[in-house]
């Protein structure tokens, strides 16, 4: 036997170990509860964040808990069976201010989410947090980015009403969804920091105490469907975890990736410079660098193409609070990584002059077997005045069967968010591997006007060697 | 590869529909790179990982590159967490194969154990996605987000230190 033989003989050797069984197959109970193995320690002590999210989503679809299968609202649960505490402050373990902003119970953050003070403007907030996240069907819908959907978290004044499972027997857990009143937070990409550090408290993932900055009416509202847009708008995205026990948590810039190819963004600046650059100095809640192509999936109001690295950096308004004052405008801005160059920046708060429509990108290519080719399809969309505003792959999965696949107009195909006017769409088909495009073919061309909150929905069809068309599509609802 | 029935889309559309086979693989990869004692640790926590990163994914159909990734960046921050850990030698079953000396091969697996723990984090990732999973070198480039001669070189030096084993057990 070659070295070369023995070397590859030992590391298959390496890998020749039984899979526990466990991780693949936890244990299910029937019955209004439901009980999952653990898999081990540290999946335990990781329990609050997702432990137990991926062995229930091994599993497959549970019996017990009610999986919501359609719109819902995701931040503030109706308040049946529940009494809003008038308290606006929270348990005094937590500090009374964070980055500038007094520190408001959760409670008292879900009557400012109602009245609608919080779209746009930052606020802290301090609970206790647990988070579940169950198996659940095939949606056969798009989810939009602030829909909650297949997730039972809950952020909560009371470490009892954020407990959302327990220990049970030697080797399980049960779960229940939340109660009373609490917050559903969206921690994003652009979420400071790497979340998962401060989602878990304990040894037996009890909820995790923590102080959030965030805010509601978040722009990506117009990447949900129109119907499920008012859902999304009193989503709270959370800008920032400020507070962990014991601790200021740090403000960092998240490890954010390329949405089309996955890799990792390394970016030139660091995070001061950034918000140097920004001219937002200490005022900076969370700053994060991304592909330009992928800025309209954070802020739907700026649509870029390619792969030069920006920054999307959020501030707070300057200036003291002032007595009473509880919110705090937030302002985002974009600095480009290469030069330090502040490209644009606009209020968080989205006007209400901001009437975008959504185009809905497809394609259809007949003659190709469905699914897992190397073979996808991609769009370019320029403006009237020739400004490309997108350019990449049809985003979302593939569907189809024998002789045919469908890219996008499902699960994971957001829309693009332009505002009304005139577009040139071009699409092609190209093979993709390692984040890299082939050489494009079978290229074809429309024009299509948007009005204001139209809901446009293209497929571009490929009939088996023959020239694309474009047809209209039913838009995801 | 994920299901490529008229429904595949629907199934692969699903976190379970899409990780869940190649949960073995992760694990199998992840023994490999870290060892068995804390390849579950590992599997989990890229699982927990590959959870959190689902929504971006934007091309289903290359999820066991993407999971290929995950594990290898859950890897090198566990190894890089364990250097200043206690090691644990676990008891090694014995190798399957026609041998005549069980001393030699025990003791040659012994060094090989040895010094592939030894090696930096990087190039176990890069031997362990080669010669276990049989990538080529490209797709472990970007497996890995490195270029091609950065995945040659690392696996070539991880090699030539496994090698050197080899050919010291030799002479014995």
């Amino acid at each position: 036997m070659s070295d070369e033989e023995r070397i590859r003989a030992y590391m298959r050797g390496r890998a020749d170990v039984s899979v526990p069984d466990d991780l693949r197959r936890p244990t299910a109970a029937s019955g209004s509860r439901r009980r999952w193995a653990i898999w081990s320690a540290r999946a335990w002590a990781r329990l609050a964040v997702a432990g137990l999210v991926m062995a229930v989503l091994v599993v497959g679809v549970l019996s017990g808990l009610q999986m919501p299968t359609g719109p819902r609202s995701p931040s503030t649960p109706p308040a049946s069976g529940s009494t809003l505490s008038t308290s606006q402050t929270p348990d005094p373990r937590f500090p009374s201010e964070v980055a500038g902003l007094p520190v408001i119970s959760v409670a008292h953050a879900v009557e400012l989410l109602r009245a609608g003070k919080l779209d746009g403007e930052a606020v802290a907030v301090a609970g206790y947090y647990q988070e579940v996240v169950p198996s659940c069907p095939y949606p056969g819908r798009y989810i939009g980015p602030l829909e909650s959907w297949c997730r039972f978290d809950a952020f909560a004044d009371t470490q009892s009403d954020a407990q959302l499972c327990e220990p049970e027997g030697s080797n399980g857990m049960s779960c229940h969804q939340p109660t009373g009143t609490y917050l559903e937070p969206f921690f994003m990409s652009e979420t400071s920091g790497d979340v998962s550090t401060w989602l878990t408290a304990g040894a037996t993932g009890e909820p995790a105490a923590l102080v959030l900055i965030g805010h509601a009416g978040d722009a990506r509202q117009w990447q949900c469907t129109a119907s499920t847009q008012g859902e999304c708008a009193n989503a709270f995205i959370v800008d920032r975890i400020a507070w962990a026990p014991g601790q200021d948590v740090p403000l960092a810039a998240p490890q954010t990736g390329d949405q089309q190819s996955g890799k990792p963004i390394t970016p030139r600046m660091t995070l001061a410079k950034a918000a140097a650059a920004a001219g937002q100095g200490d005022n900076v809640v969370t700053a994060a660098a991304f592909r330009a192509g992928d800025i309209a999936t954070i802020d739907p109001r700026w649509n870029f193409a390619g792969d030069n690295i920006l920054w999307l950096v959020r501030s707070l308004a300057q200036g003291a609070l002032s007595q009473g004052e509880e919110t705090r405008p937030e302002t985002v801005s974009l600095v480009d990584d290469a030069t330090g160059r502040l490209i644009d920046s606009h209020p968080l708060k989205v006007g209400g002059d901001y009437q975008p429509a959504r185009l809905w990108q497809m394609a259809t290519v007949h003659g190709l077997d469905c699914c897992g080719n190397n073979e996808l399809a991609f769009y370019r969309v320029q403006s009237d005045n020739g400004t490309l505003v997108y350019e990449g792959v049809v985003p979302g999965g593939e569907s189809g069967g024998t002789d045919s696949t469908t890219f996008g107009g499902s699960y994971g195909s957001g829309p693009l968010v332009l505002p009304a006017g005139r577009y040139s769409i071009t699409t092609w088909l190209a093979s993709y591997e390692g984040g890299a495009m082939g050489t494009p073919r079978d290229e074809c061309s429309t024009q299509v006007t948007l009005r204001p909150l139209d809901d446009v929905a293209l497929d571009a069809d490929y009939p088996a060697g023959q020239t694309c068309t474009f047809r209209a599509a039913p838009s995801p609802s | 590869m994920a299901p490529r029935e008229a429904d595949a889309a629907s199934v692969a559309a699903t976190f379970e529909g899409l990780v869940g086979p190649w949960v073995d693989e992760m694990y199998r990869a992840a023994a490999a790179m870290v060892g068995e004692a804390d390849a579950r640790d590992v599997t989990q926590e890229a699982l927990l990982d590959a959870w959190r990163g689902f929504a971006r994914i934007r091309d289903p159909e290359r999820v066991r590159a993407w999971l290929h990734a995950i594990v290898a960046n859950r890897s090198r921050k566990h190894l890089r967490a364990r250097r200043s850990r206690p090691r644990v030698v676990p008891i090694l079953d014995w190798p399957e194969g026609t041998v005549d000396d069980r001393s030699t091969v025990l003791a040659e697996r012994d060094r090989l154990d040895q010094a592939f723990d030894a090696l930096p984090a990087d190039q176990r990732i890069a031997l362990v996605l080669h010669y276990v999973l049989d990538l080529s070198v490209p797709q472990v480039a970007a497996a890995l987000s490195v270029p091609d001669g950065t995945v040659k070189s690392r696996i070539h030096s991880g090699v030539e230190r496994l090698r050197a084993v080899l050919t010291a057990e030799d002479k014995l």
